[in-house]
């Protein structure tokens, strides 16, 4: 069955892993042996049953009651199934909480209603990098309601202020979804709570349902094949490359750009048979009539005829994870490329507001950018091709920052 | 056949040579032996030299118990392990 | 276990192993002859038109099943792979897996200096025990295959990592999405080739293959791959429980991959 991604958002503390523990255990996903573990855990830290400990499975998150990286759950509810990226709260793995975020087709937040708690900037920030990584409908969770007396009140407050937010970030009020909960006590998980009447939505895991139930992707049937590379052949020297978008059949005419020349497609092959035709998703193998000037590695195929021009100039929005100079390198589809940075204008990205560039450290902040490679690129705005317009970047070795092509 | 088996193994307990080794892998199927078993003595394994105290106990096509073969081989002065040479027989799982 | 859509695993699987081969000079697979890393295999078969154009290596403590062995010179006989088997020893380490554990990690690293490897696809499954669901489809080690899973490298999308430290290498995990039974889903839907071992006789059978030292069967009459996916559907055990390393101290594994081994 086709399994859901959920990116999972939210502050240290404000219960993630109670919550997914819980949801393991409610649906059966967690085996005898790892409750009793999660168990055995909890006793020996002297603490009271912890099910997020079914979740953690380093010593020192379990110590540290923190999650460190990137993990997995799966849940099978009715006829749905999610798994859980878990992302760390910590403000210095937020590279971490990227990845984990770059799978996921909408995100789960995770608010705690408890006095002091509330939304912080990071989870804001957080938000922030979810709608920038193409993700655009949010479930927000408000936890802790046994704490505040199941309080109606301070959960519209809540709801009030992060609507406010998700609006200035540019995600539609028809995508966001709240449900008042506690994650501990398994209220509103699976089953409405008698504790919160007043709500008179569904139980979260539904929510999650209705959510991916309403999610009709259309896809796009313009051709767009990725090349990893060539592989040797009898026939010759294969080009290898994955379709992102529409299909292709053998004897067919296409371009490939940024070297700019036609073909036809000779022989086509998807997993090791021979085919007449591949689509979205499929890994091809497929020989060309005449042989390719340059390293394919990172060029797109497209229909002959297609309209696409290379170029050497990117506009994007960034979110930078370090202080960078001038000089850093851009991550595309498997190539490595120079680049110079200019920055045009910075987003506070717990607002959604932008404002003139500023001297400074630019670590953990947007900005609208303009980059000048050394060579060119077929890269085309994330609107129209997720993979075609997204790239990471580096500073030497070191991870900077992710961008999203405008 | 079987006794042939048995007067195999007894001269691969003194001598668990390769070339030992080879000649009763060779007259495995022959000896109409299709079972194997594997035990450890002493519990768990701490040092190669415990393979010396380790066997196979191999059985027939009606899962009667033949005889039982180390599972160590002697390789110049190492000892190696040697369960590559029962190849072809069948764990029993009893 | 949740069954997944095992042709988006397929195609994700071959994407990797086409991206190891593409980005890497020089790649190596680790084969066990166990059923993951033999499903690993038949996905490269795919994936590179029938022919593996890599070596497979085993690290060899001498004490694996007899049936592993039988399997092991049959397959890489009818699919042609470039076998490399290496000896490991059998003596006491620090975790206390005379067997396996940190021996075979010595024997490997030996081999990835000699051969001058600097990728290892290696299939693990995130689904397999707690620590893997840390892991990443690439994943850098150093010079001394130590993982430093706190600091691991960004992975967005499709663009794995491979900035590497001189003489490090990098794991590469092509199976990491499976879960157990979608492996055997796979191997029903492509009849890979399998180690008997894995299907009941008396009443037993293997559900995780080590070494004849550290694997004991498990209660089972699933007699072929049909009715292995039907007692997985319903099972509460964990896949490993059959193996006597992960008994042993609550973090180990951990402490054993953070050395390198897998």
């Amino acid at each position: 069955m086709k399994i859901n991604k959920v990116t999972l958002l939210g502050h240290k503390d404000h219960g993630k892993s109670t919550l997914i523990g819980n949801m393991l255990i409610t649906s059966g996903a967690a085996s005898e042996q790892r409750i009793n573990e999660a168990k055995k855990t909890s006793r020996k830290l002297g603490r009271r049953f912890e099910p997020g400990y079914i979740l953690d499975s380093f010593e020192e998150e379990r110590q540290g009651e923190m999650t460190i990286d990137t993990t997995r759950a799966q849940v099978k509810y009715r006829d749905v199934a999610f798994e859980f990226i878990d992302v760390p709260g910590h403000e210095e793995l937020i590279k971490n909480m990227i990845s984990g975020a770059s799978y996921a087709s909408f995100a789960l937040l995770i608010v705690s209603a408890k006095a002091d708690e509330g939304i912080r900037p990071q989870t804001k920030r957080h938000i922030f990098l979810a709608k920038m990584l193409g993700i655009d409908r949010i479930i927000v969770a408000v936890n802790k309601m046994d704490t505040i007396g199941y309080d109606e009140k301070e959960f519209e407050r809540i709801k009030g202020e992060l609507g406010e937010f998700l609006g200035g970030v540019g995600i539609r009020n028809d995508n966001v979804y709240f449900v008042p909960i506690s994650a501990y006590n398994a209220e509103n998980l699976s089953a409405k709570s008698p504790n919160m009447k007043w709500y008179k939505g569904k139980p979260l895991l539904d929510v999650m349902r209705t959510v991916v139930k309403s999610n009709e992707e259309v896809e796009d049937p313009h051709l767009r094949i990725l090349l990893q590379g060539t592989i040797p052949h009898e026939t010759g020297s294969m080009l290898i490359g994955n379709v992102l978008s529409g299909s292709i059949r053998s004897g067919q005419r296409i371009m490939i750009l940024p070297e700019g020349a036609n073909a036809t497609v000779k022989d086509l092959f998807v997993k090791g048979s021979r085919t007449k035709s591949a689509s979205t998703g499929e890994n091809v193998a497929m020989l060309l009539d005449k042989p390719i000037s340059r390293e394919p590695r990172g060029s797109v195929i497209y229909s002959e005829g297609s309209r696409q021009r290379p170029s050497d100039e990117i506009k994007a929005t960034v979110f930078l994870t370090k202080e960078i100079g001038e000089k850093i390198t851009v991550r595309f589809n498997g190539s490595n490329l120079q680049g110079k940075i200019a920055i045009n204008s910075l987003i506070d990205t717990t607002t959604g507001s932008r404002e003139a560039p500023k001297s400074g450290n630019y670590a953990l902040n947007a900005a609208d950018v303009n980059i000048k490679l050394g060579k060119k690129i077929q890269a085309e705005p994330f609107t129209d091709s997720r993979e075609l317009g997204r790239f990471v970047l580096y500073e030497g070795s070191k991870f900077a920052g992710i961008g999203i092509i405008k | 056949m079987a006794e042939n088996a048995k007067t195999l193994a007894e001269a691969l307990w003194k001598n668990p040579t390769t070339k030992g080794w080879e000649a009763f892998s060779g007259s495995l199927a022959k000896g109409g032996i299709k079972y194997y078993k594997i035990f450890y003595e002493k519990g768990k394994l701490a040092n190669k030299e415990d393979l010396r105290y380790s066997y196979a106990e191999l059985y027939d096509s009606k899962e009667k118990a033949v005889c039982k073969v180390p599972i160590f081989r002697k390789d110049g002065a190492k000892i190696k392990g040697a369960t590559i040479y029962l190849s072809g027989l069948l764990n029993i799982n009893k | 276990m949740i069954q997944q859509d095992i042709n988006e695993l397929e195609e994700r699987s071959i994407f990797i192993i086409r991206e190891a081969k593409s980005k890497f000079k020089n790649v190596a697979a680790l084969w066990s002859m166990g059923k993951d890393s033999t499903t690993m295999i038949a996905l490269a078969r795919k994936a590179f038109l029938g022919k593996v154009p890599f070596p497979v290596i085993h690290i060899d403590n001498g004490i694996d099943f007899p049936e592993t062995y039988k399997f092991r010179a049959e397959l890489a006989k009818k699919w042609n792979l470039d076998l490399i088997v290496v000896e490991s020893e059998i003596k006491p380490e620090m975790s206390g897996f005379a067997c396996c554990g940190a021996n075979k990690t010595v024997a490997l690293k030996k081999l990835m200096e000699e051969r001058g490897f600097d990728a290892l696809i290696v299939s693990i499954r995130r689904d397999e025990h707690g620590i893997r669901a840390k892991e990443r489809y690439v994943s850098p080690r150093d010079r001394n295959f130590k993982w430093s899973y706190k600091d691991q490298p960004a992975e967005l999308w499709n663009d794995y990592s491979s900035s590497l430290d001189s003489k490090g290498h990098v794991r590469v995990h092509p199976l990491l999405d499976f879960n157990e039974i979608d492996i055997w889903n796979y191997i029903k839907k492509e009849k890979v080739p399998i180690n008997p071992l894995y299907f009941s006789r008396n009443g037993m059978r293997y559900r995780s293959l080590g070494c004849t030292h550290c694997t004991t069967a498990i209660k089972s009459n699933a007699r072929n791959v049909d009715d292995i996916i039907k007692e997985l559907g319903t099972t509460t055990t964990e896949e490993r429980a059959g193996r006597d390393q992960d008994k042993e101290k609550e973090y180990v594994m951990q402490k054993l991959r953070s050395l390198g081994y897998m």
